[in-house]
């Protein structure tokens, strides 16, 4: 309610609800979120972009949260990202075209913060290779 | 039917595609890393125009609005589906 109060103050609106009502949001809670499904909030009338909400559903998504890092947009503003190993393993595991270029964009982009081993555990986890990103 | 020569064709052109995608996901992120918000604004400034042009079309057009609405919005359904089936 803290969250929905706070996004509404600042002119979001709750795309499969109605934000200020406490009934629709109890519906929307028992509907969406409590059955593992996502929520997505747009700004004003602004469809695209959008924020996609979810709960963490499974130890992956709970270690994200937990292991999030703090990124400070224009030493103003912070918002927490997954560790950029589990999300290059994750993306790896996921492994469609597009999937593969964000792992190796974000490999690319934190390689010099990357902890390798990390990154090692998480595609071992997940059954998949990483080799092939480290090497070029 | 499709001949084992063609597929070999599809698969290997399907590899090259993949490689290139690679390749230009891993020099992105090196102009991002190299020039920081000045690549975006590089990159971004069409971007931003068809967003705009987007966003205005879909002020003027109710349906197609909703349409997308539901579209993002419809993961819940998808789930259902896929269980009944």
């Amino acid at each position: 309610m803290s969250l929905t109060k706070a996004l509404a103050s600042n002119g979001y609106v709750l795309m499969q609800g109605e934000i200020s009502e406490p009934c629709s949001l109890a519906d929307v809670y028992r509907g969406y979120l409590a059955e593992g499904f996502s929520i997505r909030f747009m700004h004003d009338d602004v469809i695209i972009p959008n924020i996609e909400f979810k709960l963490a559903r499974n130890a992956l998504q709970q270690y994200s949260i937990e292991h999030a890092y703090r990124v400070v947009i224009n030493d103003a503003h912070t918002v927490r990202i997954a560790p950029p190993e589990l999300q290059i393993a994750y993306k790896v595991y996921l492994g469609s075209d597009k999937d593969l270029s964000d792992a190796i964009f974000i490999y690319e982009l934190f390689k010099p913060i990357i902890r390798i081993e990390e990154m090692t555990k998480w595609c071992k986890e997940l059954g998949v290779g990483c080799d092939w990103l480290v090497k070029e | 039917m499709v001949s084992e020569g063609v597929m070999a064709e599809v698969r290997e052109d399907r590899i090259k595609n993949l490689k290139d995608l690679l390749r230009h996901a891993r020099w992105e992120a090196r102009m991002v890393r190299e020039m920081g918000a000045k690549w975006f604004e590089i990159r971004d400034s069409w971007l931003i125009k068809a967003w705009e042009a987007d966003n205005e079309f879909l002020k003027d057009n109710p349906q197609v609005r909703k349409a997308l609405i539901k579209a993002l919005t419809q993961d819940k359904e998808k789930a259902r589906r896929r269980k009944a089936l």
